[in-house]
Order: structure tokens, then C-alpha cells, then sequence
């Protein structure tokens, strides 16, 4: 078997390297959590789906308030971020 | 459109792509400058949402109880130049109940307007919202530290005297 030749010190900025990847993703998945998590709780509070919001606020059913306004900004990041 | 001509129409879109580094440097000198007569506090939060959106989001705290929420979403190109794409710059004022002063976004396109930039407007005595929204348009779209300005003129014009 052959075997990759890293010096200790190439070891090191390997892990370290490793290390802020997985910290990169975890923050990653977190926020991406968070999102969803806020996205979510908006549909259940104006039992509206998400994708159905400009319609609701164009028929009146729905206020552009500072919320509804975080909440698209919210769906549009989620949408952006599952491409 | 001839070469200068395309540069000009470049120079003169404030929201057009910006490169990352200059961008944030604006920003935080704005604040700074800001800093030394209405923002107290800036808690802003940036940080990637995936590898080609960048966020912006948190509070601003200013003088005399005034604060900003902010929330923008720019985009990032491969050149690692941004522009925003969604904002929101929220002013008002805290109290025993916050109330709202006005509100800048474009994260709804109202039949009405000729693009999404529009400006909410709230009734100083009874706080709820005056309907309908103002169209503001991309090119009068004002800067995070322009809305700072304003929020401070408010208070020296207006809410100072309320």
C-alpha cells in the first residue's frame, strides 16, 4: 500500500485546516437551522406558507410589517442557501 | 453606449457591485464617522449564509433612544464583488414600548410602484403604520449611514418635540 509521506508539521495544518472546515459547517448548518426554525414558526403563526406570502399581502390578507418582512427576507436566505 | 459613458453610469450606482474589502471598508467608516454623533452601539452581525450570500443583520443603537434594525442580503460574484440584493432599515425608538419611525425595504413589489424600493411610514401620535407604503425607487434608495442621517435629523426636527 502506498503511503502518503506528511511531515508533522504538515499534520498539524492538515488538522488545523480540518478543524476550521468543521467549524465553518457546523456554523453553517446552525444558521441554516435557525432560518428554517424562524421560517417555520412564521407559517404556523399566519397559517400562510411561505411561497404564498406576496399573494397574501397583494390580496390584503396580509400586512408588510416589519415581521412579514424579516420572515421573507428569512425564506428568501433559505432558498438561496438550498440551491 | 460608449466606454466612458458605461463607466459613468457605473460611477453613479451606489448599489451596484462593490468589491467585498471596499464595501466592508466604507461601512465600518461610516459607522465610525457616525459614531462621533448618533450610533452608540453597532450590533451588527456579518456573516455568511452560503458561498454566494453574504448577511447583514442586527441593531443599530443611537442617541437619545433611537435605534436602526438592519437586515440586508448581498450577493457575491466570483470576483468577490457584492451588491445588495434584499434590505431592510428599520428606525425607531425605544420606550416602554418600542415604537416605529420608518421603515426603508424592498422585500415586497407593490403592483403600484415601478420597482420594490419603498418607504413605510408610521402616524406619530397613534404609532400604527399609514397606509400605503411610498414608492422611494432604486436611484433615491438611500445608504445605511444616509438612513442614520435621517434618523438623526428626525429626532433633531421632529422627535425631539414629541
Amino acid at each position: 500500500m502506498a503511503m502518503r509521506n506528511v511531515n508533522p508539521a504538515g499534520i498539524t495544518e492538515l488538522a488545523n485546516n480540518l478543524i476550521r472546515q468543521r467549524t465553518f459547517l457546523r456554523e453553517y448548518d446552525e444558521r441554516r437551522s435557525g432560518l428554517q426554525a424562524r421560517v417555520t414558526d412564521r407559517e404556523r403563526q399566519y397559517a400562510i406558507k411561505s411561497e404564498h406570502v406576496h399573494d397574501a399581502i397583494r390580496s390584503g390578507r396580509l400586512k408588510e410589517s416589519q415581521e412579514v418582512c424579516d420572515w421573507i427576507m428569512d425564506y428568501e436566505l433559505l432558498q438561496r442557501s438550498g440551491r | 453606449m460608449n466606454c466612458s459613458s458605461g463607466q459613468d453610469a457605473r460611477r453613479r450606482d451606489r448599489h451596484g457591485w462593490n468589491d467585498l474589502d471596499h464595501y466592508l471598508s466604507i461601512h465600518f467608516a461610516q459607522l465610525k464617522r457616525l459614531g462621533e454623533y448618533i450610533v452608540e452601539r453597532d450590533e451588527l452581525e456579518i456573516d455568511l449564509t452560503d458561498a454566494d450570500t453574504l448577511r447583514i443583520k442586527g441593531r443599530i443603537y443611537c442617541v437619545h433612544s433611537l435605534f436602526l434594525d438592519v437586515a440586508k442580503t448581498l450577493e457575491i460574484n466570483d470576483r468577490h464583488q457584492v451588491r445588495t440584493i434584499r434590505y431592510k432599515y428599520h428606525a425607531g425608538i425605544l420606550g416602554e414600548t418600542p415604537r416605529s419611525i420608518f421603515r426603508y425595504d424592498n422585500a415586497h413589489p407593490y403592483t403600484e410602484h415601478p420597482d420594490d424600493h419603498h418607504k413605510h411610514f408610521y402616524d406619530l401620535v397613534t404609532w400604527q403604520e399609514v397606509d400605503p407604503p411610498q414608492w422611494v425607487g432604486r436611484n433615491a434608495l438611500p445608504t445605511l449611514a444616509e438612513v442614520l442621517e435621517e434618523l438623526y435629523d428626525w429626532w433633531n426636527e421632529t422627535g425631539q418635540f414629541l
